[in-house]
């Protein structure tokens, strides 16, 4: 069973507020979801290698040369909050209280 | 209870909306219509049956899209898709049109650049008329999860399209749009069409361009068409494969012409085509058993030999699945942050707060779901039980498909459990929806084309046949899936839709 704190913990890496009804919901949707996951564990997979790349794992690689962009007022058209020229975010270094 | 369905004896006796593109292709060129009215008479169309909720956005030729005037002028005209409309599904980036990928996150997104394959269906001169509805993030079976409410199915409005290319399989189904894209993560287009009627494909692996799509699972994600019939699945091919060097994946194999490969294709006469005994068993409805084995049977009758073939890990492919995909969404989906792009919650106090309320009112309940479980899979802890044993038991999956490929050239199977579902009826609990993909899902995960084409109706309801192939083998999965509509007609009944 993964536990509400569990869910807390790890929607706090994954950067996503939950109410706690979403907490709760989570809690016994994924444990269910896990519990049936673990049917994997009865596979052998000894000196199995994983699939890290779907059909293909070469670099791809290429000149380095300079190509068109589509200019920095472009890119941050679509963005919530800019003063034109850049991203605007709130403080990122905080002060002490 | 009266006929819901029609049923047409050729494609002459046809509405021109229900038309396969082959047929719209000779109309315009020897003269019997002309671009402008086949478009004007589909968007005329699609804004009749906005009540099936298959388009988010619908581009007018003379728009803001940036649409082609179809490559259709005097001279051109010889382009297949040329002057044809098709539509996209809303995870592909158009330039300059609301690309929102069926999220509130996204819901004011405009891309300032074109999907690669955009750019190829603008050169092939195709018309552009609508983004179709999704599952958020393409996360789903149902379109139940978009943020701008679902999709209906033609057939049966009361009952789910399927998903999470809900809204591009209503559109090729209604007569909405001739040819529509969507992408494939488990079985997000081969399902749909299966629920829907329609013929839907994922390819392999690499051969179509990624750039442009909407990230949910980059080891598995590939776009693929919607079509009325196989030989319009192979122009649509042929417009959109391709090697990109704008994606790292994209194969460099030089992509086969397959219109005219899979046109005088010779017959299925001496193929192998391979059954898994278990793709029948329990949990599988007993009308979309019959409808799939009388396929099989038909396949003999036209000459192919039905081999038995095994693919024992194959019941291991929802649990793996379920842990690469959200594993590689939740990493994906980390971009989605209230800075660059979309939506910005309204209030907060510091910047983590900005982030956490963004991505908690962007993200519908679904995805928050599937960001949990691949972040909770990827943790300090649980990667190497969790994830590591997934990818690990996907390289079982990939070689139980290479050692089958070895005794038959095709595997039969289903596309579905069970035809298309109510609304409602498996929202509540997500592993009875993630079983409806059990079927689809293991081509995603070993790379491989696939096709589901209708194969009958249960019910009333159709019912996908799913034929699947060994890597870049499209020409003879195609061939095979031509010589069985040249041999039967069920791609030639269509929903009831005014």
């Amino acid at each position: 069973m993964i536990s509400k704190e569990e869910i807390t913990r790890i929607a706090n890496l994954a950067m996503v507020e939950l109410t706690e009804t979403e907490k709760s919901e989570y809690s016994v949707q994924i444990s269910s979801l896990l519990d049936y996951f673990r049917q994997m564990q009865e596979l052998d997979l000894a000196g199995v290698e994983p699939t890290n790349h779907a059909l293909v794992a070469d670099n791809v690689l290429r000149k380095d040369e300079a190509a068109a962009s589509p200019g920095q007022s472009a890119v941050i058209a679509g963005a919530p909050d800019t003063d034109g020229k850049s991203y605007c975010v709130p403080a990122i270094i905080e002060t002490e209280e | 209870m009266s006929e819901k369905f029609l049923k047409y004896s050729s494609v002459k006796e046809m509405p021109l909306h229900y038309k396969p593109a082959h047929e719209i292709r000779r109309m315009i060129d020897s003269g019997e219509i002309s671009p402008p009215e086949i478009s004007a008479h589909i968007i005329g169309r699609a804004k009749k049956n906005a009540g099936l909720n298959a388009f988010l956005a619908l581009i007018e030729p003379e728009g803001t899209g940036g649409n082609s005037d179809g490559g259709a002028a005097a001279g051109e005209s010889k382009k297949f898709w040329a002057g044809v409309p098709v539509a996209l599904k809303d995870n592909i980036a158009v330039k300059g049109v609301k690309t929102t990928a069926g999220s509130k996150i996204l819901e004011n997104h405009i891309p300032i650049y074109d999907a690669t394959v955009v750019k190829k269906l603008r050169e092939a001169g195709a018309l552009i008329v609508g983004k179709t509805n999704m599952d958020e993030f393409a996360m789903g079976s149902s379109t139940e999860n978009s943020a701008f409410g679902p999709s209906k199915n033609p057939w049966d409005i009361t009952r789910v399209p399927g998903g999470s290319s809900g809204g591009s399989a209503v559109a090729v189904a209604s007569g909405t749009a001739y040819m529509a894209l969507g992408s494939d993560t488990g079985g997000s287009i081969r399902q749909p069409a299966a629920l829907c009627g329609v013929c839907g494909m994922k390819p392999t692996y690499g051969s179509v361009s990624r750039y442009g799509l909407i990230a949910f699972a980059s080891s598995l994600d590939q776009i693929g068409p919607f079509t009325r019939d196989a030989l319009d699945m192979a122009a649509a091919l042929d417009a959109i494969c391709g090697h990109d060097p704008k994606d790292s994946t994209s194969s460099d194999r030089p992509a086969a012409s397959l219109f005219e490969a899979v046109k005088n294709g010779s017959g299925v006469k001496g193929l192998k085509i391979g059954i898994v005994e278990e793709h029948f068993g329990e949990g599988v409805d007993s009308g979309v058993c019959e409808r799939v084995r009388a396929a099989a049977a038909e396949f003999e009758k036209m000459g192919a030999t039905i081999v038995s073939v095994k693919l024992p890990h194959a019941k291991y492919a929802i649990p793996v699945y379920y842990l690469i995909a959200t594993a590689e969404a939740s990493s994906n989906l980390a971009r989605f942050d209230g800075v660059k792009y979309g939506f910005r919650a309204p209030e907060f106090k510091n910047l983590k707060e900005m982030y956490m309320k963004t991505r908690d009112q962007g993200f519908g309940a679904e995805v928050k779901r599937r960001i949990i479980l691949g972040t909770y899979a990827l943790s300090s802890g649980y990667y190497d039980a969790y994830y590591k044993t997934a990818q690990k038991a996907r390289t079982r999956i990939k070689e139980d498909y290479q050692a089958a490929f070895g005794q038959a050239d095709l595997i039969l199977s289903p596309v579905t459990p069970a035809t298309a579902f109510k609304f409602g009826e498996k929202t509540a609990d997500p592993l009875a929806m993630y079983m409806s993909d059990i079927f689809t899902i293991s081509a995603n995960l070993a790379s491989i084309p696939a096709i589901s084409i209708p194969c009958g109706l249960s019910g009333g309801m159709p019912v996908g046949l799913q034929l699947s192939a060994n890597y870049f083998q499209e020409k003879l999965l195609l061939q095979a899936a031509h010589e069985f509509q040249k041999h039967t007609d069920h791609h030639l009944y269509f929903a009831a839709v005014e």
